[in-house]
């Protein structure tokens, strides 16, 4: 059984009087312990997808079934809440600045359900260390940290209840270099020692293939790609992935380090492939209509007519 | 009430090692402040036209040229008008500090006891005029940024735009002629008492709660569009516990702050509507005092304002240590 399934979700906003498409008939699923990538640009959607899971947005259309139950209807929503937590980008925003980092920690659980004061104690001073933070910044205020031992704090309180799903909402992101490694071989030995899964949300490609199995590419509210993580970073399918992937910087700048042009080559179709402006290789058949998503996602797949 | 969870790490001796420190710095503040106010208004004063020996010997303009100069100069004497400017001003502060704000021009009696009269009934009205002020202002503001938009958010900014539109004067004359003249509910002169109060009370509440609901409303609402708000919501705590135990704690300075300032604006004296009510307070003197340019009574009472409005905002410095720890790591607080 798939711990998440989300199906054809759409959620659309006024902005200055005109309605536009947020989230247009997004799926995918995850498996338990699997690490899900959902990568594109700003604006493309992938946090609104999050926030949607998360629900702290109502969605217009489709379903989200977490652990079997439809998040969609309110009965079912209850009861999954310590099996799903998230981390957002900014990890002092994300912490009320009146607590502590011990009472900020022990927020995760206490107010899901009624557990004893020591035993919540107990708990949040273990998921504190498992994190590595020192015991002496227990009475800390977590503004006092720094952004990366914030951020600590957040996995922290996110792992108290033992949830099976963790949304990582470009939880790393605010984060530099050197910190952005601690805090992911966290989360990768939270992933092999508990077995949790994620839905790492980010912008940056390299990030993704190294934490991520499997990666879904977002492009103006769609999917483009989805698929295993070494295969689309290694041969894009669609156009925009592969522009994306060309704007991968190596680690050491050569003369062979040529992006593709993102650049408008022609007007955009409103009921066409969304990329179709920009699309190097668009045919008469992109402006026509929306292309579906062809071949096995597990794999590799993508939305467009000329793979 | 919950206890606060807060943990810092200042022991009890240290926190009160704190307040001393905080208030002594802030009782330094409070005099050079002072000081500087009432250098001000006596400066004011004494560029002001007209000689209140003058004034005070021919009672108005009627006895003018009957009153002989010596007369005039004996009575500038008496006052120490005649005086350098500068000996006159530290003279009065001496005695201001000993508690002598000198006699009244207009009616011979102390100033201090003058005011000692009329500070009672300003008292009672700023206290009452509060009260009410946080019973309608706090609930009404978070309720309409809880819901906002909605009804009765919309209903709120109505009201409020008309609470804040319509002078004093006006909402005190139409409140008299329908309650106190045509119904006959209150007295239309308020000689103390609580049916002399509700009048009064009403328009200074109505107008000041017109502005509060607004600003508790933006305080609470930018509280809830804070992360941490969000994450709350993600990890499914119950909304009126992300309200009581985040938004509302968060919010308190600011609210704290306001009601601070309004509670200093009512001391002050309301003095339209004291006077349409004819309530014997400071603001009703204050008109007076200017209409019988009573330099020592105008003197005295901006020494009182000054005093007050101080008092309120050391008070509410001092609140935000209770209120917020943040405020007692102060610059300490940067790092571990």
């Amino acid at each position: 059984m798939m711990l998440l399934e989300v199906e054809g979700l759409e959620k659309s906003f006024i902005k200055d009087r005109v309605r536009f498409s947020a989230v247009d008939g997004v799926s995918f699923t995850i498996a338990e312990g699997e690490c899900f990538g959902l990568i594109g640009e700003s604006g493309c959607g992938k946090s609104t997808v999050a926030r949607l899971i998360a629900r702290l947005l109502k969605e217009d259309k489709g379903s989200i079934r977490f652990l079997g139950k439809d998040l969609t209807k309110k009965a079912g929503e209850k009861q999954v809440r310590r099996a799903m937590q998230m981390i957002f980008q900014n990890p002092t925003d994300s912490f009320d600045p009146r607590y502590s980092l011990l009472d900020s920690v022990k927020q995760g659980l206490r107010f899901l359900e009624k557990v004893p004061k020591e035993e919540l104690d107990r708990l949040a001073k273990e998921a504190i260390a498992f994190v590595g933070l020192k015991e002496s910044y227990y009475r800390q205020p977590v503004h006092q940290l720094s952004g990366g031992e914030c951020q600590r704090a957040a996995i922290a309180r996110a792992i108290l209840g033992n949830p099976q799903l963790i949304i990582c909402d470009e939880a790393t992101s605010a984060l530099d270099v050197s910190v952005q490694a601690q805090v992911v071989s966290l989360l990768k030995r939270l992933q092999r020692e508990q077995g949790t899964a994620y839905l790492f949300i980010t912008h940056d490609l390299i990030l993704a293939q190294g934490i991520c199995s499997r990666i879904a590419v977002m492009y103006q509210g769609r999917l483009v790609e989805c698929g295993d993580a070494q295969r689309i970073i290694h041969s894009p399918l669609h156009p925009y992935t592969q522009m994306l992937v060309s704007c991968i910087l190596p680690p050491r700048v050569t003369t062979g380090f040529s992006p593709m042009a993102y650049e408008r080559l022609r007007e955009p179709a409103p009921d066409g492939c969304g990329f179709y402006a920009f699309c190097p290789r668009a045919c008469a058949d992109c402006r026509a209509a929306v292309p579906s998503m062809q071949g096995d996602a597990q794999q590799q797949a993508a939305c467009c007519r000329i793979v | 009430m919950r206890k606060n969870n807060v943990s810092y790490p200042l022991s009890g001796a240290g926190k009160a090692w704190f307040l001393g420190k905080q208030a002594a710095l802030r009782l330094c503040h409070i005099g050079i402040v002072l000081l500087g106010i009432t250098f001000l208004s006596f400066s004011l004063l004494h560029m002001a036209p007209g000689d209140p020996a003058e004034k005070y010997l021919t009672g108005g303009d009627g006895n003018v040229g009957l009153i002989s100069e010596e007369a005039i100069q004996a009575q500038r004497e008496k006052w120490g008008l005649d005086k350098p400017f500068l000996v006159q001003y530290v003279t009065w502060l001496g005695n201001a500090l000993r508690g002598d704000l000198g006699e009244s021009f207009a009616t011979g009696n102390p100033v201090v006891t003058e005011l000692w009269d009329k500070i009672g009934p300003t008292v009672i009205l700023a206290l009452a005029s509060l009260f009410v002020t946080l019973l309608v202002s706090i609930p009404l503001g978070v309720l309409c940024a809880v819901y906002k938009d909605r009804l009765l958010d919309n209903i709120c900014r109505v009201v409020s735009f008309v609470g804040i539109s319509v002078p004093s004067f006006l909402s005190s004359l139409l409140l008299l002629y329908f309650f106190a003249m045509k119904l006959q509910w209150f007295p239309v002169i308020s000689r103390g008492g609580i049916q002399g109060l509700v009048l009064p009370v009403a328009v200074l509440a109505f107008q000041c709660s017109a502005k509060f609901t607004r600003q508790v409303r933006a305080v609470v609402l930018e509280q809830l569009h804070q992360e941490y708000v969000r994450g709350a919501v993600a990890r499914g705590v119950k909304k009126s516990r992300i309200l009581f135990d985040h938004v509302l704690r968060n919010a308190w300075l600011p609210i704290v702050t306001w009601a601070g300032i309004y509670f200093g604006v009512f001391l002050g004296g309301a003095a339209v509507v004291e006077t349409v009510f004819s309530w014997q307070g400071i603001g009703q003197l204050a008109v007076e005092s200017v209409a019988s340019k009573d330099y020592q009574m105008i003197q005295g009472i901006v020494l009182w304002m000054a005093v007050l409005y101080l008092a309120v905002n050391f008070l509410v410095d001092i609140s935000y240590t209770f209120l917020d720890p943040r405020v007692r790591l102060g610059k300490r607080g940067d790092r571990l």
